[in-house]
C-alpha cells in the first residue's frame, strides 16, 4: 500500500513537470496551429541556464537560492522562444503547415547539435539548489519518503499553472490570445494585434519550459543537451492528450502521463514461461511506449483529446 | 408553424427522390424537422427559404455527407438514408457545394477526370500494367472529360489550376465535375451566388440545356428569385427546417406564409426588387 | 465515333519503355559502380535506397495528403522481417554459415532473397493496413502524431525483444543489396509509383489531398483509398527497409525511431511534395549528405569552416524551408509529356525570335 501510494506521490511530482512543459505545446498549437518540436530543446537551454547562473552566482557570493536562479532561465528562455518564433517561424506563418513542421524540427535539431558542440555531449551535474531534507516523521513511521525539494517543486509548479490559467482567464492578453485560438481572422478583424499575442504566447510558453528544464534537472540531479527529448515527447503527448490548444486538458494530461508512467515503471506482469524461462514483462523497459499507447487509444475514442473540441467539418 | 395541407402540391407520381418525415438534429436544434419532400423525374425542383432554413443540411442528408437522425430517403424507390456519399454519388445523385469546393491545387481537366475515374471501367491492376484495356479506358475517359469540357466553355482553361480560375467559371466547373459522375439527380447548391445578371442567364441557360442533354432531374438551393421563378417547376419553400409551403412557382409567390417569412427577415421575394 | 486507341502502337510503346527501364537498371546496376570513384559508392547506394523508402512515403505524403511520420517503423519492419529470414531460415536453406560472407551464388538463393524482401514489403502493407484502419480517421496534425506514437511503440517492443536482438538489433544479415540489385529495385519501384499516379488510383489519392469531402461526395471512397494508400506506402518503403538491411549488413531499433522518419518526410517535402522526381533527387541528395560528409576529412580546411555537421544541417534544413524558392515545384515531373512540350515550347521561341530577323 505504502509502496504504491509512494509510486502515485512520485507520479504526480513527475506529472506536475510534465503539465508545465505541455503548457508550452498547448498555448502555441492553439494560436499558431503549430506542433513547437524545438519546445523540449528550450526546456534544456533552460537547465543550462541555470547551471550557469548557478555557477555564477557562487562565483560572486551570490546565495545560490531557486527562487533566484529560476526566474533567470525563464526570463533567458522566454527571450529565446520569441527569438525562435521571429526567426524561423513568423516567415513561414502562410506557408504550408508541413513546412513549419519541419523548421520546428530544424530548430530543435539545432538546438541541440549546438549543445553537443558547445557543451559536449556528457551529462552535467546539476547543482542543488534546494535542501535534499526528508520528511523524517513520515520516513520513520511509515516508510514513505518524501523531499523537501519535491514539495517545493510540486507546490512551485502548481503555482506556475493556477498564474497561468489566470492570465489565459483573466487578463487582456489571455483574451486575446484565446480569441487568436479560437478565429486568428475575425480576431485580426476585431483589432487583436495577432503578432503580438503569438510573440507573448512563446514567451509565456518558452518561460514555462524554462522553469521545466530548471525542475527536470533538480529532480533527476543532471542536465544534457539531448535531455529535452524525452520531457518535450511525453509533454507533449500530454498536450494531446488533454486535447491540444486546451490549456486545463494539457494539465490534466501532464498528470495523466506522470502518474501513469510511475505506477507502469514500478510493475513487472508475468505473462507464462516460453523456452524455459520466466517471461515477464517489465513495466520500466516499456515505459517510452506507455506514453503513445496511451495517446493512440485517447486519439482513438475521442480524436481530439479529452478536452479538445470536436469539430466534423461544416460542409 | 406547421406545414399547411392547403399549399401542398399534388402527389408526384413518378418520383426521382422521396423523402419521408426526415429530421436532423444538431443538439437541440432540429436544422430540419419532419420534411416530406418528392422530386419528380425531369423536373426542376426548387429549394428557397431564409438563411439557416436547413437547406444545405437538407443536401448533406440527401447526399450522405451528414446523417439523418430519423426518417427515410428513397432515390428511385430505393432506400439510401443509411448510405456512405460515395454509394450514393455511384446511385447517380451528384451534388455542388455551397461554398465552392473545387480540387483547388490541380488543372481543371483533371478535376473533371477525376470525378470520372469511378467510372472508368478498369481497375488497379490495370492501372499497374498499363497494358492495352487500360490505354482503352483511359482514352474514352480522356475523351468524355474533352467533350465535357468542350461543350461548357472550358476548354481552353483546361491546364489551368482550379483554383485559378475566376469565381463564376469556378462555379460552372463545379457543375460540369459533378455530370463527369454522370448522375440520374443533380443537386445544386446556390448556383448564382455571387454571380451578377449577365453570368446568372448563362448559368440558367445551362441548366437547362443539362437537363435536357443528360436527361437531368434537378435540385436546386436558390436566393435569386428571379432564376427560381423562372427555372423551377416546383418550389419547396422551408423555414426553421420545416416546409412552410410546396407548389409552383406562382402559388408560393403568392403565399402568405412565405412572405412572412421572408419579409419577418428582411429578405424579398419579388423578382423585381433582384 | 469512339477513339480507339492503335494496339501496335499501345504495345510498342510498352515493349520500347520495358527497354529503356531495363536499360536504365542495367545503368545503375552496372555502370554507376564502373565510373563512379569508389569512395561515393557507398552513400550513393543508401541515397538510392532511400529513394525507395521515400517514393514510399510520397505516396501517403505527397500525393494523398497524409501526413505520416511513422515511416522509418514501416522501413524497419520490412527489415527485420527479411533480415530475419536471411539470417534464421537462409542458413539452413543455403548453408550460410555464420562469420562467412554470404553470396547470391545460386539462382534458388535469389529467388529466395527476392521472395524475403517481397514479404518485408508484405508485412509492413499489412501492418499499414492494421495502423490505417483505426487512425485514417483522424485528420492532420492527429495523424501524424497517432503515426509518430506507432512507430514509437514498434521501435520499443523491438528494443524489448530479445529474441530480435533487443536494442542491439540484428547482425550478421548477408549484404546482399549490391548496386544491380539497387538498379532493378528501384526501377521497379519507379514504374510502380508512376503508374499509380497516372491512373485512377493515384487521381483518388491526389483528390482526397485536395479535398476529401468533395472526393467522396463524387463517388470516391475516402475510407478505402486512404487505408489502400497507407498499405502500398508501407509495402513500398519495407521493400526499402529490407534493401537497406542487407546493404548495412545490420539494422537496430533506433533506426526505427521517430528522428528517422522525419528525415524522410524531409526528402518528400523538399523533393515538392507528390512529385516522384523530386522525391528521387532529395532521396539520393540527402541520403548521400551523411556519408560524403565523412568524405571531409580528406579537406581539413573545409571540415573546420562546416564544424559540426549536425549544425550545419540543421542550419540548412531551417534555410531550405525559409527559401522555399529552392524547392521543386510541387507536381512537376520529368516525363516524356513534359519533354515534348518544352521541346516544343523552345522551337516557339526560336522561331519567334527569328520571324522578325528574317521578316
Ligand atoms: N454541422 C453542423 N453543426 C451544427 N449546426 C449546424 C451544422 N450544419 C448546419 N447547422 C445549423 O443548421 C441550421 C441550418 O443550416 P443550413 O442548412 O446551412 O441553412 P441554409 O443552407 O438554409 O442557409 C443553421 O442554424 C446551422 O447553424
Ligand atoms: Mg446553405
Amino acid at each position: 500500500m505504502i509502496f504504491w501510494l509512494q509510486q502515485l506521490t512520485n507520479g504526480l511530482s513527475l506529472g506536475a513537470i510534465i503539465a508545465l512543459i505541455a503548457l508550452g505545446y498547448t498555448m502555441v498549437y492553439g494560436v499558431l496551429k503549430l506542433i513547437n518540436f524545438a519546445h523540449g530543446d528550450i526546456l534544456m537551454v533552460g537547465a543550462f541556464v541555470a547551471i550557469y547562473a548557478a555557477m555564477w552566482a557562487a562565483h560572486y557570493g551570490i546565495p545560490v537560492w531557486f527562487p533566484l536562479i529560476m526566474p533567470v532561465s525563464m526570463a533567458f528562455c522566454a527571450a529565446l522562444g520569441v527569438a525562435i518564433e521571429f526567426v524561423a517561424y513568423r516567415p513561414l506563418r502562410n506557408a504550408p503547415r508541413l513546412a513549419s513542421l519541419i523548421t520546428a524540427i530544424g530548430v530543435s535539431l539545432f538546438l541541440e547539435s549546438v549543445g553537443q558542440w558547445k557543451l559536449g555531449a556528457g551529462r552535467h551535474a546539476f547543482p542543488a539548489l534546494l535542501s535534499d531534507h526528508r520528511i523524517e516523521a513520515l520516513a520513520e513511521r511509515y516508510g514513505f519518503y518524501v523531499y523537501v525539494s519535491d514539495l517545493v517543486i510540486f507546490a512551485s509548479t502548481l503555482l506556475l499553472l493556477v498564474a497561468l490559467q489566470a492570465i489565459v482567464k483573466f487578463t487582456r492578453f489571455g483574451k486575446a490570445m484565446r480569441a487568436v485560438s479560437q478565429d486568428p481572422e475575425a480576431a485580426r478583424l476585431m483589432g487583436v494585434d495577432v503578432n503580438r499575442v503569438i510573440t507573448g504566447t512563446f514567451a509565456l510558453g518558452s518561460a514555462l519550459a524554462g522553469a521545466g528544464g530548471v525542475m527536470w534537472g533538480m529532480k533527476f540531479g543532471a542536465a544534457d543537451p539531448l535531455m529535452g527529448m524525452d520531457p518535450g515527447l511525453k509533454a507533449f503527448v500530454a498536450a494531446v492528450v488533454g486535447g491540444i490548444g486546451n490549456v486545463p486538458g494539457a494539465m490534466v494530461g501532464g498528470f495523466i502521463m506522470g502518474v501513469a508512467e510511475t505506477l507502469v515503471a514500478a510493475c513487472s506482469i508475468p505473462i507464462g514461461r516460453m523456452w524455459g524461462s520466466d517471461l515477464v514483462i517489465v513495466g520500466s523497459n516499456y515505459r517510452q511506449a506507455l506514453g503513445f499507447l496511451i495517446l493512440i487509444l485517447v486519439l482513438l475514442l475521442r480524436p481530439s483529446g479529452l478536452f479538445g473540441r470536436h469539430e466534423p467539418e461544416k460542409v | 408553424m406547421a406545414s399547411d395541407p392547403g399549399h401542398l402540391a399534388a402527389p408526384v407520381p413518378d418520383a426521382m427522390l422521396e423523402l419521408q418525415s426526415v429530421s436532423r438534429f444538431f443538439g437541440g436544434l432540429a436544422a430540419v424537422r419532419n420534411l416530406d419532400m418528392a422530386i419528380g423525374r425531369g423536373s426542376i425542383h426548387g429549394l428557397i427559404g431564409p438563411n439557416g432554413a436547413g437547406k444545405t443540411t437538407v443536401f448533406n442528408l440527401i447526399t450522405g455527407a451528414t446523417p439523418l437522425s430519423s426518417g427515410s430517403i428513397r432515390m428511385e424507390g430505393r432506400e439510401i438514408g443509411h448510405l456512405a456519399p460515395h454509394a450514393i454519388n455511384r446511385l447517380g445523385v451528384a451534388r455542388t457545394f455551397q461554398n465552392i469546393r473545387l480540387f483547388k491545387g490541380i488543372s481543371v481537366f483533371e478535376n473533371v477526370r477525376t470525378a470520372g475515374s469511378w467510372r472508368s471501367g478498369y481497375g488497379w491492376i490495370h492501372g499497374l500494367v498499363q497494358g492495352y484495356t487500360f490505354h482503352l479506358r483511359e482514352a474514352e475517359l480522356h475523351q468524355r472529360t474533352s467533350e465535357l469540357l468542350d461543350e461548357f466553355g472550358l476548354a481552353h482553361r483546361a491546364k489551368e489550376p482550379a483554383g485559378a480560375l475566376p469565381y463564376g467559371e469556378q462555379r460552372r466547373l463545379e457543375i460540369l465535375r459533378a455530370l463527369a459522375t454522370r448522375p440520374k439527380l443533380l443537386l445544386l447548391d446556390e448556383p448564382a451566388a455571387g454571380l451578377n445578371a449577365s453570368e446568372t442567364d448563362a448559368l440558367m441557360q445551362l441548366v437547362e440545356r443539362i437537363l435536357e442533354q443528360y436527361e437531368l432531374t434537378i435540385l436546386v438551393i436558390e436566393h435569386d428569385m428571379r432564376m427560381v421563378m423562372e427555372l423551377c417547376d416546383t418550389i419547396t419553400v422551408l423555414d426553421l427546417g420545416e416546409r412552410i409551403c410546396e407548389g409552383d412557382p406562382a402559388a408560393v409567390r403568392n403565399d402568405p406564409l412565405v412572405i412572412q417569412a421572408y419579409l419577418g427577415r428582411g429578405d424579398t421575394v419579388d423578382a423585381s426588387d433582384q | 465515333m469512339a477513339y480507339r486507341p492503335d494496339p501496335v502502337r499501345v504495345y510498342g510503346h510498352w515493349l520500347l519503355a520495358a527497354a529503356g527501364l531495363s536499360l536504365a537498371a542495367a545503368a545503375i546496376g552496372y555502370g554507376i559502380p564502373k565510373v563512379l570513384p569508389t569512395f561515393h559508392l557507398d552513400p550513393l547506394a543508401l541515397g538510392l535506397i532511400y529513394a525507395v523508402i521515400a517514393l514510399g512515403l510520397n505516396i501517403v505524403n505527397g500525393q494523398a495528403g497524409l501526413f505520416s511520420i511513422g515511416h522509418a517503423a514501416f522501413a524497419g519492419i520490412g527489415a527485420y522481417t527479411a533480415g530475419g529470414l536471411s539470417t534464421m531460415v537462409g542458413p539452413r536453406l543455403f548453408g550460410w554459415g555464420p562469420g562467412m560472407p554470404a553470396q547470391l551464388d545460386s539462382p534458388a538463393a535469389a529467388v529466395f532473397f527476392m521472395a524475403s524482401l517481397l514479404a518485408g514489403g508484405l508485412v509492413a502493407a499489412l501492418f499499414g493496413y492494421l495502423v490505417g484502419i483505426p487512425t485514417l480517421r483522424l485528420r492532420g496534425d492527429y495523424l501524424a502524431i497517432a503515426t509518430l506514437g506507432f512507430g514509437e511503440i514498434m521501435r520499443v517492443v523491438l528494443d524489448n525483444t530479445a529474441s530480435l536482438g533487443g536494442p542491439l538489433g540484428m547482425h550478421g544479415i548477408p549484404r546482399f543489396t549490391t548496386y544491380p540489385v539497387i538498379g532493378v529495385a528501384l526501377v521497379l519501384t519507379l514504374i510502380v509509383c508512376r503508374n499509380i499516379a497516372t491512373s485512377v488510383p493515384g487521381r483518388c489519392f491526389v483528390a482526397l489531398r485536395e479535398d476529401e469531402i468533395a472526393a467522396e461526395s463524387l463517388g470516391i471512397a475516402t475510407t478505402r483509398v486512404k487505408v489502400n494508400a497507407m498499405a502500398l506506402s508501407a509495402g513500398i518503403a519495407g521493400i526499402g527497409g529490407g534493401l537497406l538491411a542487407h546493404r548495412l549488413g545490420s539494422y537496430m531499433p533506433v533506426d526505427l525511431s521517430w528522428v528517422r522518419s522525419v528525415e524522410f518526410v524531409l526528402m518528400v517535402v523538399l523533393g515538392g511534395s507528390g512529385s516522384i522526381t523530386g522525391t528521387v533527387i532529395a532521396a539520393i541528395t540527402l541520403g548521400m549528405l551523411p556519408g560524403e560528409m565523412l568524405q571531409l576529412t580528406k579537406w581539413p580546411w573545409l571540415q573546420k569552416l562546416i564544424g559540426n555537421k549536425m549544425v550545419v544541417y540543421s542550419v540548412l534544413l531551417i534555410v531550405m524551408m525559409l527559401v522555399r524558392s529552392l524547392w521543386f515545384k510541387g507536381g512537376w515531373e520529368l516525363s516524356f509529356q513534359w519533354m515534348r512540350d518544352s521541346a516544343a515550347r523552345l522551337r516557339r521561341r526560336l522561331s519567334r525570335r527569328e520571324g522578325p530577323a528574317n521578316g
